[in-house]
């Protein structure tokens, strides 16, 4: 019984609104590239499953060079076992708007995997597709946005899936499973330092996208060029009335406000 | 290319989820051929979902699946393959919630197919559609330009948009009985998480939220008197949530819940993004905070700068005179 879980790196939000240059080039400055958070709760995840039951955990992670070692590092620093990059070269835009990065991830040679556990979405693209298109392509059922997880006996899994409105929980036996989770599941640990050390100097294996895929490139660029991202831009900044007391400077501050906020019907 | 039926797909007949997609219609595709895509549960009740599209699109499916226990999103997009593996699927609209993005992305992966979720703008030319995503967990947004790609999968977040309404039109409604192959696990409980009998942020016009400058969660109950002078709920935002002084399920923004109250109060909140995306639609916003570089201040339309539990108590004391 292994587990795969699925990692990628990205540029942190607050820094990539502050320098957008930094989205398209990530290796540019590798100190603003950070593990998605929320592949930090789905290796969390993976680890328990491991301490639970038995077997190892693989971290994966697609991308160039700088950006997935460091990602795939830091997997290893918390407890996975192994760490395969997927190298991106050729097929840089395998990730964009399409399922077909799940359909390739899936093919990474991994043996007897009974669990593929990825996060809810990647905090960068917010897509959310990653879980679904590698459950297609290990022909697996997914559970998504899995909120809570208890370990039951025989290796099967109580998952309570959480979404905006509604929730559906259930027993899961059958594997292999793909579980996307949240990033309120649980509380990520931290690596040591001695652990840190080690991950530094640790191999990582590397495989090309065409070692695993007999993918159709005509294909892959047919479709980029019919859904093309044109670029990023920092959200339009409503111009608000913005009247702000100051507390200290002015005792009646709060009456002002509540009384302004009355004259004008808003409370 | 702009010719291509419009799917529009609902899992629920919640009213922001009818109007989302009403919204699609009026803004990008009104000159379009409709069909609404209904999945029927115990989450969508054909008579009044069919009411609250009635005269709007040219012909409204009711997909149900047979002997289906549980409302479970592998039967949901299984259905909706076998539905789409029968139609020339042109563009397929769903809203964007967690629920309906999962499903969203079943689909796309089955096919193979071109997907862009959390959309919040479409524009629809003759030859292409502009499209414009949320992105870096709002922080950006991206811009994306569709040509010829079919099938194309949306989710759509247009929150922003007010609808209007429309002109009448003949709609043909017709129900399709689906057999999957899908076994829902065994002990699955559906929960629908929506109470309408108590206030709570997601009804709720006013709402008063504490952030990590509260410092603990003796400050939260000062805050609930507060929030029972005004009618409000309570929200909060994530590191409170972590620390344990209130349950997650006052958790506001992108980890928590996007609300839309008409005002908001943010009292110890900074304002990263990852709050802020969470009201982003918000009529008005009054921001309370001892640091006047706070980011909530750019994005609010009062303000006080000064210690949110002595402000707390004050506004407590003016409102209890009422």
């Amino acid at each position: 019984m292994n587990i795969v879980v699925y990692v990628k790196a990205m540029v942190d939000p607050d820094k990539a609104s502050d320098d957008l240059t930094l989205v398209s080039e990530p290796a540019k400055n590798g100190t603003a590239v950070i593990l998605n958070p929320y592949d930090k709760n789905a290796i969390e995840v993976a680890l328990q499953l491991k301490e639970k039951y038995t077997g190892e955990v693989t971290a994966v992670s697609f991308g160039g060079d700088i950006e997935t070692e460091k990602v795939l590092r830091e997997a290893l620093s918390l407890g996975c076992d192994h760490a395969f990059k997927v190298n991106d070269e050729g097929y840089e835009s395998l990730d964009a708007f399409s399922p077909m990065l799940g359909s390739v991830l899936g093919k990474v040679p991994v043996a007897d995997v009974s669990y593929f556990i990825t996060g809810r979405e990647a905090a960068d693209d917010n897509q959310s597709i990653i879980g679904a298109s590698i459950a297609a392509a290990v022909d697996a059922d997914f559970v998504d946005n899995v909120d809570e997880i208890e370990f039951l006996e025989n290796h099967s899994l109580k998952l309570v899936s959480r979404w905006d409105q509604s929730e559906l929980s259930g027993i899961y036996e059958k594997t292999p499973l793909v579980i996307s989770v949240t990033d309120t599941i649980n509380t990520p640990r931290l690596p040591s330092f001695k652990a840190k050390m080690q991950a530094k100097k640790a191999k990582l294996d590397e495989v090309k996208v065409s070692d695993l895929t007999d993918l159709d490139l005509t294909q892959l660029n047919n479709l980029r060029e019919k859904v093309d991202s044109t670029g990023v831009f920092e959200p339009e900044v409503i111009n608000k009335e913005n009247i702000i007391y100051d507390l200290e400077q002015d005792e009646q501050a709060v009456d002002k406000l509540m009384d302004n906020l009355k004259e004008k019907g808003i409370l | 290319m702009n010719n291509q039926t419009v799917y529009l797909c609902a899992t629920t007949d919640d009213q922001s989820e009818v109007e989302a997609l009403q919204k699609v219609v009026q803004e990008s595709f009104s000159t379009a051929s409709i069909t609404v895509v209904a999945f029927q549960s115990e989450a969508l009740d054909q008579t009044k979902f069919q009411a609250s599209f009635d005269q709007n699109v040219d012909a409204i499916t009711f997909l149900n699946v047979e002997k289906l226990s549980v409302l479970d999103p592998n039967a949901v997009a299984k259905a909706y393959n076998q539905y789409f593996q029968k139609n020339d699927a042109g563009r397929i609209i769903f809203y964007a919630n967690r629920f309906n993005n999962g499903i969203a992305a079943r689909v796309a992966a089955s096919n193979l197919s071109a997907i862009v979720t959390d959309v919040e703008k479409i524009e629809a030319t003759d030859d292409h559609l502009n499209l414009v995503k949320k992105s870096y967990s709002g922080a950006l947004k991206r811009q994306i330009t569709v040509t010829d790609a079919a099938p194309l999968i949306i989710t759509v977040n247009n929150s922003n948009i007010t609808l209007e309404k429309v002109a009448a039109k003949e709609t043909a409604v017709t129900e399709e009985t689906l057999s999957i192959d899908y076994q829902v696990p065994k002990t699955a409980v559906y929960k629908s998480l929506v109470d309408n009998d108590n206030l709570n942020l997601d009804n709720a016009e006013v709402v008063v939220a504490g952030g990590r400058g509260l410092k603990g969660a003796e400050e939260f109950k000062n805050l609930e008197k507060l929030a029972e002078n005004l009618s409000a709920a309570v929200g909060a935002s994530r590191p409170v949530v972590d620390n344990g002084w209130v349950p997650n399920t006052l958790m506001v923004g992108q980890s928590g819940k996007s609300i839309e109250p008409d005002i908001y109060f943010a009292f110890g909140i900074s304002g990263a993004v990852q709050h802020t995306v969470g009201i982003e639609n918000v009529k008005t916003i009054v921001a309370i905070n001892s640091d006047e570089k706070a980011p909530i201040f750019k994005i609010a339309d009062y303000g006080i700068v000064g210690d949110a539990k002595e402000v707390i108590e004050k506004m407590t004391e003016i409102t209890a005179q009422k």
